[in-house]
């Protein structure tokens, strides 16, 4: 009964306007923001090297091979006119004002930032203030309607990005050093067919071994959490391992005063983690459009 | 042929990968965590050389006959599994010199091989572009050769808006526009990008992207995906009116179907014929009264669909169990339209220091002229995107 009446409305849904087909660029931050110093300095980072290199481990670095840059070379849409909104996040995700480095964050010491992108941002541009180097873990592109929104991350980059060029400092020792991810990048849900499906997860060469991490005298692997001290399924088998190899492992917490709480030793089970249903890109990283199941028999 | 290091520490090499992701869009430097960019050069002597060059612009005279020939008959193109949709734009075509194709010739005992076409979407700009600026100067005095970025330049079509569209929810596409849009932009070509879906045209209007004019177009989206987009009759017109690099009818040649329907249908001439017989593997559309001959020589066969790019649909005999094999098997079985079988045969490795690595020796034409290479290699002799990039070099006089 239906289906008569629907058709005139789906053959009217088939009219195009043939002048116009609009964009549907990924909104990142407001263009109109100003960053974390006030200034607008933060448009000279809109250049995949520029905001790679302030948030990336220092020249020389060890720690360099562990650093993505899949998030930072999306940033190279927009040169072309792709993504048009983009700009800093309006607020400190977290209140990093307040932030003096613990006395127990020293030369021994990797903490893994495992909080959501924005507020990792935030933390670890504090710790990158205070002389942490620095590795990011943003393994995913952007997209429009994507199941996960690191576009929310980017913009926290940008509010940063100035201030980290002028205000970072660094020990002469590899060590600390921050690992910065994203909690959400597991999502919610697998992807349905024409969505994009950018979940990822920490996949082991994001990771040092325990011998590279104790010839460059990192002896304690400090997980930094929410509130809710929650460790995302991905990382538990890694941490396990480290544990397990004899380094340290322990927990703190990000307080909403901008301080950290801890730390507390961790004790976690091993857990098998399946890598299976996430959408690799063959540029890097992870994100692509799920695709339809095939018709064919 | 022969692979040598370059001349450069890894202190070096780091800066110049970095030049590499940032500067030339390779972003895919690194998979899995590893490095696949290989410090070292595929050294060819100059005759090996001229004779890629010559091999792949003969072949590409007699893909073009047969591709000319397959356009004036729809029944081949249904055969080869063209969707409707895209054999209507190519019925609207206007005849289009342009265009960008890389054949990969792989080293076997008795001469070069070239299992299949890359005319649709053909990928490598990044790397080619990128190789005579920073690894020229590490070549122990040899040479690159061709200019990509010149000779893509060199052959543009008139006009000085560009629209490039590619499949945009793929990041891998996108490193190829963007390497193409910075050359434009340099040379006073404004470059428009999106995707296929945002192309406009009325009845009597000029062709926009994103309401943008277009004088030209690139593209970069798989010509089978065509059949999922809704404005075709915009793909149409646009076809009738302006050029595409590259037309639609080019994948007449990218489907690997042509391999099999030459051997079936007198498509060319004789000379043609022997041509392709001779650099190409013996190829059959898939039968389901031959499933026996397949599973019983395993070794000697290689699965593949008709669509089907960077060896992501390529099942090799030799290189899976005999349980995986009868799998694949199975599976073609299901929908035999839409795969092939394949001789296998054996690639020739090449030797430099410890290591041992297939290569695949890709030339690019534009415009059916040597415009420079793109080579890979991998160690099992199946070049998948995980296959090693490997700057080419030509020894000089």
């Amino acid at each position: 009964m239906w289906s008569p009446l629907l058709k005139p409305l789906e053959w009217l849904g088939k009219i195009r306007l043939p002048f116009m087909r609009t964009r549907t660029g990924t909104v990142v931050g407001g263009p109109r923001e100003p960053d974390a110093l006030g200034t607008y300095e933060w448009q000279a980072f809109l250049d995949a090297r520029a905001l790679s290199r302030v948030w990336g481990p220092h020249g020389h670095s060890p720690w360099m091979p562990f650093h993505c840059v899949t998030l930072f070379v999306s940033l190279e849409y927009m040169n072309y006119g792709i993504q048009k909104v983009i700009g800093p996040c309006a607020q400190d995700p977290w209140p990093l004002k307040n932030f003096h480095l613990p006395a127990w964050v020293d030369a021994s010491v990797l903490l893994v930032v495992d909080l959501p992108g924005p507020k990792s941002a935030a933390v670890g541009a504090a710790l990158a203030i205070a002389g942490c180097d620095l590795v990011c873990t943003f393994n995913n592109w952007p997209y429009s309607g994507a199941l996960v929104k690191p576009e929310q991350t980017l913009a926290a980059l940008l509010r940063y990005a100035s201030l980290l060029d002028k205000k970072r400092t660094a020990y002469a020792t590899p060590g600390p050093v921050a690992w910065l991810c994203d909690n959400t990048r597991l999502g919610n849900r697998p992807g349905k067919p024409g969505e994009f499906d950018n979940r990822y997860y920490i996949e082991d060469s994001i990771i040092p071994g325990p011998n590279y991490l104790r010839e460059r005298d990192i002896s304690k692997i400090i997980y930094i959490t929410g509130p809710d001290i929650k460790v995302q399924n991905d990382i538990k088998g890694h941490l396990h391992f480290l544990k397990t190899a004899g380094l340290e492992l322990y927990y703190a917490v990000a307080l909403d005063t901008g301080s950290l709480g801890g730390p507390k030793p961790l004790n976690i089970e091993e857990l098998k983690f399946s890598t299976t249903g996430f959408f690799r890109s063959s540029a890097g990283g992870f994100g692509a459009p799920v695709p339809h199941p095939s018709s064919g028999g | 042929m022969r692979l040598e290091a370059l001349s450069v520490t890894p202190e070096q090499f780091a800066p110049l990968i970095e030049e590499l992701r940032f500067r030339y869009h390779k972003w895919d430097a690194y998979v899995g965590g590893v490095l696949r960019v290989l410090p070292c050069a595929l050294v060819l002597s100059g005759a090996e050389h001229s004779d890629a060059v010559d091999t792949c612009v003969r072949l590409h005279g007699a893909f073009e006959r047969a591709g000319r020939q397959l356009s004036r008959e729809p029944a081949w193109m249904d055969r080869l599994g063209i969707p409707r949709a895209v054999q209507q734009i190519i019925g609207a075509e206007k005849p289009c010199p342009y265009g960008i194709v890389r054949y990969d010739l792989i080293p076997t005992a008795s001469g070069w091989m070239v299992p299949e076409v890359n005319e649709d979407a053909p990928g490598g700009f990044n790397e080619s572009i990128a190789s005579g600026p920073l690894f020229g100067a590490y070549l122990n005095g040899y040479a690159i050769a061709g200019d990509f970025g010149q000779s893509f330049l060199d052959a543009l079509p008139p006009g000085r808006r560009a629209g490039l569209v590619y499949a945009t929810g793929y990041a891998e596409d996108l490193q190829h526009v963007l390497i193409l849009a910075d050359l434009l932009q340099a040379c006073g070509v404004k470059p428009i990008l999106g995707s296929p879906g945002h192309l406009t045209c009325g009845p009597l209007g000029r062709p926009r992207l994103h309401g943008e004019p277009v004088d030209w177009i690139f593209r970069f989206f798989p010509g089978e995906w065509y059949g999922y987009l809704d404005n075709l009759r915009a793909w149409c017109r646009t076809a009738a009116r302006i050029p595409i690099v590259n037309p639609l009818s080019r994948l007449l040649r990218q489907t690997k179907g042509l391999f099999a329907l030459w051997r079936e249908h007198p498509l060319v001439e004789e000379g043609d014929t022997q041509l392709l017989n001779r650099y190409t593997p013996h190829t059959e559309f898939f039968r389901k009264d031959r499933v026996d001959a397949y599973l019983g020589q395993r070794e000697s066969w290689a699965l593949k669909k008709l669509f089907g790019r960077m060896g992501d649909t390529v099942t090799l005999g030799r290189l899976c169990t005999p349980e995986q094999w009868e799998k694949s098997v199975a599976e073609a079985a299901k929908a035999p339209e839409i795969w092939l079988a394949q001789h296998a045969f054996s690639p020739s490795p090449v030797i430099g220091g410890a290591r041992r690595l297939f290569p695949a020796l890709g030339v690019y034409l534009i415009n059916g002229a040597f415009a420079g290479y793109y080579s890979r290699a991998d160690e099992l002799g199946l070049t998948t995107h995980e296959a090693y990039y490997v700057v080419t070099a030509i020894e000089t006089p």
